[in-house]
């Protein structure tokens, strides 16, 4: 396998918008902070802080019910401008070492450093050295995951979570991957994940007993997918520009329905998750598709383009809404639906220098 | 209701009242001036509702009553009117003749009884010296929010704080305190702490400016007022909690640096010219007895100038809003100033060389 001789690193901010305002607001520091909506709002958390997620708070969740968790929260708007700007800092940082960088988001991102600028042999050096010129530069902490792939670097980022970094070597890969819950796989949902452990498939090492065959049987297109994964195989390449077309999300119905208020129950949902997205990445799209796959596996797809950009979660939703009228659910049973948004205004401002602001609480 | 009066003094009651008269009021009564007649003076009267004033002025009464006219149209008239005496008749349904030499304008008013009352002031006043006062506002009054969704900070807070008078504003960028030791008693309300409103502290400023003797301060609940013998200002307070500043302020520390102010001032507006126009970011570095201050512009080009000043601290390089320092260097008297900084990311805090009670606090940018 040649895919072995790659040094791939994934570093992926700690609590990122959470932690830039403990920074920035020392009062937050040590406290349950969340970033998003407000707790009387329909927002939803963007990130919360270490201290906060003890409570059970995670990201995508409604503040009211974040709220419910932990009253004594600090509930902050989040300062995009802000996040933005030190975003720009880490990618810097990172171009220091390669030119090999595939952001994911403000927080994230792909860096390939087989062949690096400073020409360091060994990847950890790299990780090592990357994350303590974040601390140093931004008072800030990654954690980073090392390997020779996309897969296998980004889930080690998560395993010492804050301030962790794990290594996964060609050697250690196999065990890794074996020992790894199965919700752990990127793409495997919650529906994917039932269907798995219905096949008795709990692990990465119950994962790699099944032939190629039967997960094609079972998954579909996805089936090489993870047969590959469970054997450390993924060749995707680090892409330094890849550009995100469209924004959306979908969700595999636990029981097919043909209830319209069930269907606008998950619409609505899938709609606010799309607009914290979108906010999430400063952006909103021009046109929205409504995706719905129905109980015998046809899809149809409806589209509106709009004249001015949709970017709120009670935009979406009536968009959808109507679109969903536009197909034959509720005559017939629906299996999964997804809303997308595409023609993104990525016109993202990018701050020249930043006003700091004075530390009250 | 019929009085004369001399164009002058007429024109000049109308100027003070231009301020407060808000263009786009949705109560057209709003609009107007009241004007109130009886024994030898009239008394003239603007609102909205949020800042008021009300002067009296001498004239020659015939007969007593009331009238409110626009009083954007009447202060147009007036101005152009040559300097004569001007009679004022009041007609039935609110009309006003206004004559002057060989001019007569007919004006249509609107009902006196519409006319918002003006609240009744607590006797019990407190005298203070307008010097100060004036001192104070212009110390404070540029680092006032204009940020309408920041309510709290629109304006400047008022605090008494042991023997001292406290004048605070802020931005949320920056911050500016006074304090003065005030003379006298004063309401408990100054113990709990006040916000006058921007446009209140505007016109009082004005009035300040424009009178002789000292004033008396009056507070009735959430109304302040502030009255020599001919004119009453009178302003609501800012509804809502002035954030605690005691805690934004830095220590003054080891790294201090003293510069020459006037120096220091022509320097900043000189590099700023090529800064961002938008965010007028300059960087300021600080070594053994030299302040250095650069600016770029990617479009326009870069700036560098050099100051000597006294410094034996850290060295260290700051960005800040070069606008922010200029504004407190313009108000301070004094030759020197003393510039504090912890470190980079730190706000500054400066203060004139002489008065250990004024300060300024300004956060740094990330340039």
């Amino acid at each position: 396998m040649i895919d072995v001789f790659r040094k791939i690193i994934h570093v992926d901010m700690d609590a990122f918008y959470a932690a830039v305002e403990q920074r920035d607001i020392p009062q937050l520091r040590g406290k349950p902070v969340i970033v998003g909506g407000n707790p009387d709002s329909r927002g939803v958390v963007a990130t919360c802080s270490y201290e906060a997620r003890r409570f059970g708070i995670h990201s995508a969740m409604s503040c009211a019910r974040a709220y419910r968790l932990c009253p004594q929260a600090i509930f902050v708007r989040p300062r995009f401008a802000v996040y933005q700007q030190v975003s720009l800092q880490i990618r810097d940082i990172f171009h220091q070492y390669t030119d090999l960088v595939e952001p994911l988001s403000l927080d994230e991102a792909y860096l390939d450093v087989t062949i690096n600028k400073p020409d360091i042999q060994s990847a950890t050096w790299v990780a090592q050295s990357i994350c303590n010129e974040i601390r140093q530069k931004t008072e800030l902490t990654a954690s980073a995951g090392v390997s020779y792939n996309k897969f296998l670097a980004k889930i080690a980022s998560d395993v010492n979570k804050p301030a962790g970094l794990t290594v996964v070597t060609p050697e250690q890969a196999e065990g890794f991957i074996a020992q790894l819950p199965i919700r752990r796989f990127h793409g495997v949902g919650r529906v994917t994940e039932s269907k798995m452990h219905r096949l008795g498939i709990m692990s990465g090492a119950d994962l790699r007993q099944h032939t190629l065959e039967e997960l094609n049987k079972n998954f579909g297109n996805s089936g090489q997918y993870y047969f590959d994964i469970a054997r450390g195989i993924d060749l995707r390449p680090v892409m330094p520009n890849r550009v995100r077309k469209s924004i959306g999300k979908e969700t595999t119905l636990s029981e097919d329905t043909a209830d319209i208020g069930q269907m606008l129950t998950i619409i609505g949902d899938l709609s606010q998750r799309v607009a914290a997205l979108l906010e999430s990445k400063q952006t909103s799209g021009m046109t929205l598709t409504l995706k719905v796959k129905f109980a015998d596996f046809q899809i149809v797809t409806r589209r509106h383009s709009h004249e001015r950009p949709i970017e709120t979660a009670e935009a979406i939703f009536a968009l959808a809404e109507r679109l969903l009228q536009k197909t034959d659910a509720g005559a017939r049973a629906v299996r999964l639906l997804g809303v997308t948004l595409s023609h993104l205004t990525t016109d993202i401002p990018v701050v020249e220098s930043l006003q700091m602001e004075l530390p009250f609480v | 209701m019929k009085f004369n009066i001399k164009k002058e003094i007429f024109l000049k009651a109308l100027t003070k009242v231009q301020g407060i008269i808000e263009k786009k009021h949705t109560l057209p009564i709003l609009a107007n001036v009241l004007i109130e007649v009886s024994n030898d003076e009239i008394i003239v009267t603007a609102t909205d509702l949020e800042v008021g004033i009300k002067s009296k002025y001498k004239a020659e009464v015939i007969e007593d009553g009331k009238i409110t006219l626009s009083a954007k149209k009447l202060f147009e008239i007036i101005k152009e009117l040559p300097d004569k005496n001007i009679s004022f008749c009041s007609k039935s349904n609110f009309w006003v003749e206004i004559k002057c030499d060989k001019s007569i304008f007919n004006l249509v008013g609107l009902s006196p009884d519409e006319f918002p009352k003006f609240p009744i002031i607590d006797e019990s006043k407190t005298i203070i010296d307008k010097n100060i006062i004036n001192e104070m506002i212009e110390k404070t009054i540029f680092s006032i929010s204009s940020d309408e969704t920041k309510f709290n900070l629109t304006g400047i807070y008022i605090k008494k704080e042991n023997k001292n008078l406290n004048f605070v504003s802020t931005d949320g960028h920056r911050l500016s305190l006074i304090s003065k030791i005030i003379e006298g008693e004063l309401n408990n309300k100054f113990l709990e702490g006040f916000i006058l409103p921007k446009k209140g502290i505007i016109e009082l400023k004005k009035l300040l400016e424009n009178i002789e003797d000292n004033v008396s301060i009056g507070i009735t609940e959430n109304n302040f007022s502030i009255s020599n013998k001919n004119t009453t200002l009178i302003m609501r307070m800012v509804d809502g909690e002035f954030p605690d500043y005691n805690r934004v302020i830095p220590e003054k520390g080891k790294n201090v640096a003293t510069i020459d102010k006037n120096l220091f001032l022509h320097s900043l507006k000189r590099i700023s010219v090529l800064s961002n126009e938008k965010s007028k970011g300059i960087k300021i570095k600080l070594e053994n007895d030299l302040i250095t201050l650069t600016s770029s512009n990617p479009d326009l080009g870069d700036a560098k100038e050099e100051i000597n000043i006294i410094y034996k601290g850290d060295e260290i390089s700051i960005g800040f809003n070069a606008k922010y320092i200029i504004d407190i260097l313009q108000v301070i008297k004094d030759n020197n100033i003393y510039l504090y900084l912890k470190d980079n990311i730190s706000p500054g805090r400066i203060s004139p060389e002489n008065d250990d009670n004024y300060l300024s606090v300004i956060m740094p940018m990330r340039l």
